[in-house]
């Protein structure tokens, strides 16, 4: 194993992508890398609009302030080339293949003299005149008309000195975009990008009247890691302290605590290094719950040192470690087998957590059996302080008294199962957007600069895919025209698709054929030349420059595009070719995914609607494998118990946990998948506590001790994150405190219910 | 001036644009009236005005009387010479620049057509619509207008960002003054190679903008009010 974490260790790779958590991860492989690609260019950009009350002062100081911050390797500088200039040379010479739809409908419908009419116009009443360049290439200013439609659509102007601005409530914003040299995510990035921009505000609120609006997933994941080191320094330190302070306090000896994270971080180290050699990438998501599930881990500690304790002077650690052998192993065999059977799922994330949890336990376990018994070979020089002796037994006593009368397995049952199917009506959330409530500021100012620059693309897109680039033109030009009949309701405010840069083959065909018809046939051409008085020469060489009969095609195009993040974009490999239409809000998706019906390779992408899809599968089949793990783990057990035996030990975790949903809904939460994730956990340590009062025979002050211990270090590692402003890490907190305190409180009726049978 | 002289004096004024002035001159006597004033206007660039010399202060007072005609009011007529043209494009109206640094040019003929650039915004008028013109989607419209207005400010500082500025010594005898200026940006030497700004009595009356090759523009400016003339 320790060979198994140096080889794997250093190379684990973290998988962030939501994708990934999908069970046909493959079949969205161009799903993934289209959105890779737009999440990338989405989740790097950063904005500021910089204001100030003297728009010359503020010119002044803006080079200052962008020194400032490309100074910080954490920024790489936005070069977008808005000029359009690149695409420009790729255009020369097609201009009959090139028109914009506008162009494509006026030489259907103008007359001859019409067009000559607005030709000489165009070229006669231009200040500075026309080039001869422009004049010979583009003589009716169609091609013009065609690179204006590849500019991006923005309310951003440009000053005097070229910089860019907006204006907001009749106030000059200067625009400062920005990208990040990494993801978001990145703590380290988040940092250094915090300070550039502290520095940045900072001299820029030297001015009168300063004001700096600013946008970027950057912003929020700033805003999550402070949270997040918020509540770690709070909530993490808090319990840390709690359940240091209580080890000491029962122990009393530093030592012991040290020891008691061993297995723990064994665990850990180990599941995760087996997670990377089998999956390359453990999921983000795994990692946080598998890691939670091996935290079970630090309750073998404890059964340890409370049997040793216990004993005292008695202690022999041969016998001591025999008789602790069946509790442990039958916990550990009921976990592993209750969280490997959420393979069957079929879903990467259960699979992950499943496999890194269990690999996590057995580490931990065989930590405990091999490590142990040397190091605790020697009797405790102190055994049970007598008060907390009698204060074991008076709460194991009267808990037991409390619980007897309810001790009817049959009654119990029906209660269980009552619940269980009551639980199935209860009020369920499986939205994202609820479970990460980001700051109303953020989302406000976000909407404010979205709007003023007029960049409103949402979320939602129209993926479209072929086997070949004529083909993924042509598929979006078809899908463009069911787009373009929606925009005229209200189903839809606007779309970008690829088409508006280059037309397909066959559009491009039909273009020079019109134009061909109505320019070069019905004389258009001839006559403008003859008003201009164009010489013999140029006239023949305006015929040529304007009629490339080669397509332009999309590859030609590929790597402007790559540099062009402002356009659609497009993406091909052996497999395909891929592009995806961008929508811009309001939209009707429902309207949409019926305007896009019998398309071929073009379907509507909802990653928020996706994402909860995801959670709703998630924790749907959480459920469903809890049931599962239950019923698994009681057949188990019903070798050594027998089958009454079996279900009685399994079902104070299972109470436990109908018992919590059920408050935790009539408290009028929706119940949501992390709510299920958190059931894991109570199986886990739940069913612990029953098989050690089960196989508790004379031990019962060690195995009691172990089990309050083991609750209230739960409750101190976990159930505090109920304090969580985090929805999700809130969910998932209060259901572990108050499932826990449960299945401690009930865990005797697995004794209790024996005892009864016997009797 | 009508178009058939503008048409012969095409081809001699490309001539002088390319060969040495004096020469030019010899050779071509007979369109002498028409190549002198931008032959002359050509010697420009053999006098680069340096900060704080004496024609820095020159081009100052010039500049203070051009300021002291605004708001300004002008006939304009475009003279467009292509050499794949075998007449130029020609266009009439009127231009009025405020005092604040708004432009506002109307043309009459052939087409009526009005541009006006206020506050760094520039619009166009066509058949009752008007439309915005952004800088990123006509970047040689809409740097033709900032450099207009950049021009009738003639600040030597401003101007010094983009060009090399030039000025011809005034002739004793002539009170009109040359102003020259060659672009530095990069940008600006692809589409211009030199600017010739000729005018008296605090007004603008020739500008000549010269593409890099044969092809050039002939602004003039006239009309400008009585009142308004020192």
């Amino acid at each position: 194993m320790l060979l198994l974490a140096i080889w794997q260790l250093p190379k684990l790779a973290l998988d962030s992508n939501i994708l990934a958590l999908f069970p046909d991860a493959d079949s969205r492989t161009a799903e993934a890398r289209v959105e890779q690609t737009l999440s990338k260019r989405f989740e790097r950009s950063v904005v500021l609009l910089l204001g100030a009350d003297d728009d010359a002062q503020a010119r002044q100081l803006l080079p200052v302030v962008m020194d400032s911050l490309q100074q910080c390797s954490c920024f790489e500088l936005t070069q977008t080339d808005l000029s359009g200039a690149a695409l420009e040379t790729l255009y020369r010479g097609h201009t009959s293949a090139l028109l914009t739809p506008q162009w494509q409908e006026k030489l259907a419908t103008l007359t001859p003299e019409q067009l000559l009419d607005q030709a000489q116009r165009r070229l006669l009443t231009r200040p500075g005149g026309m080039s001869a360049a422009s004049l010979i290439h583009d003589p009716l200013g169609t091609l013009a008309d065609f690179n204006r439609a590849t500019k991006p659509a923005t309310n951003i102007r440009i000053d005097a000195s070229s910089n860019p601005y907006v204006v907001i409530n009749e106030r000059r914003f200067y625009v400062v975009p920005l990208t990040l040299s990494g993801s978001p995510f990145n703590v380290a990035l988040q940092n250094q990008a915090h300070d550039a921009l502290q520095r940045a505000e900072g001299i820029w609120r030297d001015l009168s009247g300063a004001k700096v609006l600013k946008t970027g997933a950057l912003f929020y994941t700033l805003a999550g890691t402070e949270q997040a080191q918020q509540e770690m320094s709070t909530v993490g330190l808090g319990s840390l302290l709690g359940i240091i302070v209580l080890l000491l306090l029962v122990f009393r000896s530093p030592a012991l605590l040290l020891l008691a994270f061993v297995p723990l971080a064994a665990g850990v180290l180990a599941g995760l290094a087996t997670s990377s050699l089998m999956f390359g990438a453990v999921h983000v998501v795994a990692l946080v719950f598998g890691a939670a599930l091996v935290g079970v881990a630090i309750d073998y500690g404890l059964h340890y040192f409370s049997a040793r304790m216990a004993l005292g002077p008695q202690w022999l650690a041969g016998d001591g470690t025999r008789h602790l052998l069946p509790p442990l192993a039958l916990g550990l065999a009921t976990s592993v087998v209750g969280y490997l059977s959420f393979i069957a799922a079929g879903f990467p994330g259960f699979t992950q957590i499943a496999v890194l949890s269990s690999t996590g336990l057995i580490t931990a376990l065989a930590t405990v059996l091999l490590l142990y018994p040397r190091l605790l070979a020697k009797a405790p020089k102190r055994s049970v302080p007598v008060y907390l002796q009698r204060l074991v037994m008076a709460a194991g006593r009267s808990h037991e008294r409390l619980l007897r009368p309810v001790a009817r397995p049959v009654w119990l049952f029906l209660i269980l199962l009552i619940l269980t199917v009551l639980l199935t009506f209860a009020p369920s959330s499986d939205s994202i957007r609820q479970m990460q409530q980001p700051s109303p500021t953020l989302v406000e100012m976000e909407a404010q600069v979205r709007n003023s620059l007029g960049a409103g693309a949402s979320l939602q897109y129209v993926l479209v895919q072929a086997p070949s680039d004529a083909v993924l033109l042509q598929r979006i030009e078809q899908a463009a025209e069911r787009l373009h009949s929606l925009q005229a309701t209200s189903a839809l405010a606007g779309f970008d698709a690829l088409t508006r840069v280059l037309p397909s083959p066959m559009q491009q065909q039909a273009n020079r054929a019109s134009w061909q018809a109505a320019v070069v046939d019905a004389g258009v051409l001839k006559q403008l030349a003859e008003r201009l008085q164009l010489t013999a020469a140029a006239y023949q060489k305006m015929l040529k420059a304007t009629g490339n009969p080669v397509a332009v095609s999309l590859p030609e195009l590929q790597s402007t595009l790559t540099e062009r993040p402002d356009l659609p974009l497009y993406l091909a490999d052996n497999d395909g070719h891929y592009s995806a239409i961008s929508l811009t809000a309001p939209l009707n998706l429902e309207a949409i995914t019926q305007a896009l019906i019998g398309l071929e390779g073009v379907s509507l992408v909802d990653p928020v609607a996706r994402t909860d899809q995801l959670l709703k599968h998630y924790r749907r089949s959480a459920a469903g494998l809890l049931l599962f793990a239950y019923a698994f783990i009681a057949l188990f057990l019903t070798r050594r118990y027998g089958g009454l035996g079996a279900l009685m030990v399994v079902l104070p975790p299972a109470l436990a946990s109908v018992f919590a949903l059920t408050l935790i809904s009539v408290l009028g939460q929706a119940l949501n998948v992390f709510h299920m994730m958190a059931l894991l956990l109570v199986l886990g340590i739940g069913i612990d506590y029953t098989l050690f009062l089960r196989e508790a025979r004379t031990e019962q002050l060690g195995t009691r001790l172990a089990i309050g211990l083991s609750t209230l270090t739960t409750v101190l590692s976990f159930g505090l994150l109920a304090l969580s402003a985090t929805a999700a890490i809130h969910s998932f907190g209060l259901t572990v405190l108050v499932g826990i305190i449960l299945a401690y409180f009930l865990a005797p009726l697995a004794v209790l219910a024996k005892a009864t049978k016997i009797t | 001036m009508t178009i058939r002289t503008l048409a012969g004096g095409n081809a001699g004024m490309s001539t002088c644009l390319k060969a040495n002035a004096k020469q030019a001159l010899k050779v071509l006597g007979l369109w002498l009236c028409v190549c002198s004033s931008i032959s002359v206007a050509q010697g420009v660039f053999d006098y680069p005005i340096k900060t704080g010399s004496a024609e820095a202060q020159t081009l100052e007072s010039i500049a203070a009387e051009l300021r002291q005609n605004l708001p300004l009011n002008a006939a304009v007529e475009q003279q467009k010479y292509l050499a794949v043209l075998r007449e130029p494009m020609i266009s009439t109206g009127a231009l009025n620049l405020t005092a604040d640094g708004d432009l506002h040019w109307r043309i009459a003929e052939p087409f009526a057509v009005s541009y006006s650039m206020t506050a760094g915004e520039l619009t166009r008028t066509m058949d009752g619509a008007v439309e915005i013109i952004s800088a990123s989607a006509e970047p040689a419209l809409y740097g033709f207008f900032q450099l207009f207005s950049r021009l009738f400010e003639l600040s030597l500082q401003e101007l010094n960002n983009y060009f090399a500025v030039y000025l011809l010594p005034q002739a004793d005898t002539d009170e009109r003054w040359v102003i020259g200026l060659t672009p530095e940006d990069t940008r600006l030497k692809k589409v211009l190679a030199h600017i010739i700004v000729q005018g008296k009595d605090g007004a603008i009356e020739q500008v000549t903008l010269t593409e890099p090759g044969d092809d050039y523009t002939l602004l003039k400016f006239s009309n400008i009010p009585a009142d308004k003339v020192k």
